[in-house]
């Protein structure tokens, strides 16, 4: 204990020396930045433009003159192998770690082995966890609640008959999305819930679960679902030979290319709202500020974009079904807005 | 007899199909009590619904049709010998739906395609092969290596351009008529031609004589290693038509597509009342087994349970089908 006080203390000297060096002039240091990324799967197109904003916020920091480098895991799904990731990462004597967790309770002792190390922990993206010592930054589902349901309700002017998609049964962040929803659906009685499926956050899963029940639901005005869902709701609409009903698509190639092509055929509208993967390129920038030596709230909140059909048409044409949409925030943003922010 | 995704190949499982006999072999058949099961969670809905719903049924059995090939890979492994299964299974779906929409040899040169992921099946279920015959190494570890490494050639290309099958093939599979899909079609004409080959053929005989007594098969003349990898084969070239199916319904492809068919694919044929020590395969009983499967998936949703009960029920249909297939058949091997 003593020697991580000590090791700490050494820590908080350097980087007080790096900032008067850096106050001094353009001799920007040498020191590299090695950060810890514990993905949780790579399966879903979510999971990459995480990865890739991460990439772009390391490689823009890195040409700005701080060298950063990610090492990257993936535990397959498994807080057990996430654990020992973490483990690992704190042996490696990694700076820093970014920790998607798979749980909120079992990540707790290798979060205290990392901290007691002198390595921040940062959880995002999949939810937070119990330990305190962690820092937190969460997407707002709040918002991502009301921006969702918000559209939805101002589209049909908040009446009809809904099918719910839900995510992964007993995921925390699938529970707080769906909390949300149902926070602002209070707002508009009028919007019933016919019928609720679990999708897994599964494409494939979610369009085969609505499929079989799909003809016992004569009238659907609105799909509500939770990003990935979209085109396989979608897909068994069409297979089924009906019209999609009204819904709001996620930032995979697969649901915008989805969404363009109803609205070539039939003029059919919507937008895009979904948890932005770009959180990638916050944690990073958050990241690297700690480090060097910024004073970083423990628990911050992340924006939700609503990208619409326009932006869509002009910005995101052709891109190709494994692609997924992410906004870029850059360090300076990240300081101003995220880390500066109240 | 109102099973319309299975009953095209259940001429190929009864060996005695005549009037006579008609009755009595109905109710020794092990998956008897699947079929009961089906009907029942069929009227269940329609209880619940209102209406006795056709179209309810065809598109449950659609999606049972995928999880019967799943279910029907898995089985001929486990007929091979007791404790083995095939763990590669859902990676081999997953990495097929990829190949198929890859277009490597030219986009629109779907017969090329499909050749090229089916061939992909055969290379995948070769290696399982070999590892197990060349190298001893216990099925259940060789085929979860091997899905590993696929899983790992997934992640490494999944952000390649991947674009919809299209053409005639997709057309075809989506075709819908009174409500049957073209893709259910494909499915049970598949499950007839491996049940014809589980059930008519040497090779189907001798996998049967493998699994039930592995030294007396050999001293009868039965060659393992090459009835393994015909078996391997035979799973591989099931779970990778299986994705090319997956990729045309879908309309593309995701890393996650196979992921639900490994337990399902168990699950499946042990409702349909096979056990699973080996030598026993019905290609009928595992479809009417992932029809249960997908009925009481789609019961507990319109039934409204919460998702926690939903599993419990469908881990206890599981159970109680294997504790049922224990006791009534003691004799059965």
């Amino acid at each position: 204990m003593l020697r991580n006080m000590v090791k700490r203390r050494s820590f908080l000297a350097a980087t007080l020396l790096l900032a008067t060096a850096l106050a001094g002039g353009p001799a920007l240091a040498k020191e590299k930045f090695v950060i810890g990324v514990a993905t949780p799967f790579q399966g879903n197109g979510w999971q990459k433009g995480f990865l890739a904003a991460a990439q772009w916020a390391a490689a823009e920091l890195s040409a700005k003159g701080k060298n950063v480098e990610l090492i990257v895991v993936d535990a397959a799904g498994d807080p057990q192998t996430q654990i020992q990731q973490l483990n690992n990462l704190t042996l490696q004597g990694v700076d820093f770690i970014i920790l998607e967790p798979l749980s909120d309770t079992a990540l707790n002792g290798a979060i205290d082995n990392a901290v007691s190390a002198g390595i921040p922990v940062l959880t995002t993206a999949l939810g937070s966890v119990t330990n305190p010592k962690a820092i937190s930054l969460q997407l707002d589902y709040n918002e991502l609640g009301e921006k969702y349901i918000g559209y939805i309700a101002q589209r049909t002017g908040g009446k009809g008959n809904a099918l719910n998609i839900r995510g992964l049964a007993g995921n925390a962040a699938e529970q707080a999305i769906q909390d949300a929803y149902i926070r602002s659906l209070a707002k508009y009685p009028d919007i019933k819930i016919v019928s609720e499926v679990y999708g897994d956050w599964n494409q494939s899963v979610a369009q085969q679960r609505v499929a079989s029940i799909l003809p016992t639901l004569p009238n659907v005005d609105i799909v509500l679902s939770q990003g990935v869902a979209a085109f396989g709701a979608a897909q068994a609409f069409l297979a089924a030979g009906r019209e999609v009903p009204l819904q709001v698509y996620g930032f995979d190639g697969a649901d915008v290319n989805l969404l363009l092509e109803l609205n070539a055929k039939s003029g059919y509208e919507s937008v895009a709202i979904n948890s932005d993967p770009g959180v990638g390129s916050l944690a990073v920038n958050v990241a690297v500020a700690k480090l060097s030596g910024i004073d970083v709230p423990m628990k911050m909140v992340a924006p939700i974009p609503q990208i619409t059909l326009f932006q869509l048409k002009t910005d995101h044409k052709g891109m190709a079904d494994s692609d997924t949409l992410w906004v870029k925030y850059d360090y300076d943003w990240t300081l101003k807005n995220l880390i500066g922010a109240k | 007899m109102t099973q319309p995704a299975t009953s095209s190949d259940g001429t190929s499982i009864s060996r005695t199909w005549t009037l006579a006999s008609i009755g009595r072999g109905l109710l020794r058949r092990s998956w008897i009590g699947a079929l009961v099961a089906a009907i029942s969670l069929w009227l269940l809905a329609g209880m619940v619904t209102g209406t006795l719903s056709i179209s309810f049924l065809l598109a449950n059995a659609t999606i049972a049709g995928f999880l019967a090939l799943a279910g029907t890979a898995q089985m001929s492994v486990i007929a091979s010998g007791p404790g083995n299964f095939d763990l590669s299974l859902p990676y081999v779906v997953t990495f097929g739906a990829y190949v198929m929409s890859a277009g490597l040899l030219g986009q629109g040169n779907i017969s090329g395609s499909v050749a090229l992921t089916l061939l992909v099946g055969v290379a995948a279920g070769a290696v399982n092969a070999a590892l197990i015959v060349r190298l001893r190494i216990p099925a259940i570890v060789a085929t979860l290596s091997t899905g590993y490494i696929l899983y790992s050639f997934i992640v490494a290309i999944q952000s390649g351009g991947f674009d919809r099958v299209g053409g005639l093939f997709e057309v075809a599979l989506r075709v819908r008529f009174f409500g049957l899909s073209g893709v259910l079609a494909a499915a049970a004409l598949t499950l007839a031609a491996a049940g014809f080959l589980l059930s008519r053929t040497v090779f189907g005989v001798q996998l049967h004589a493998l699994g039930q007594n592995a030294e007396a098969a050999r001293l009868a003349g039965v060659r393992r290693g090459w009835l393994l990898l015909g078996t391997f084969v035979l799973s591989g070239v099931l779970a990778a038509w299986l994705g090319i199916l997956l990729a045309v319904y879908q309309g593309g492809v995701s890393a996650d597509l196979g992921r639900s068919y490994l337990l399902g694919s168990v699950a499946a044929v042990v409702i349909g009342g096979t056990r699973t020590i080996g030598g026993v395969t019905s290609v009928i009983g595992t479809a009417i087994g992932a029809l249960v499967l997908t009925l009481a998936q789609s019961d507990l949703i319109l039934l409204q349970f919460s998702i926690g009960a939903q599993y419990i029920i469908q881990g206890s249909i599981v159970l109680a089908t294997v504790c049922l297939t224990a006791i009534w058949s003691p004799d059965r091997r």
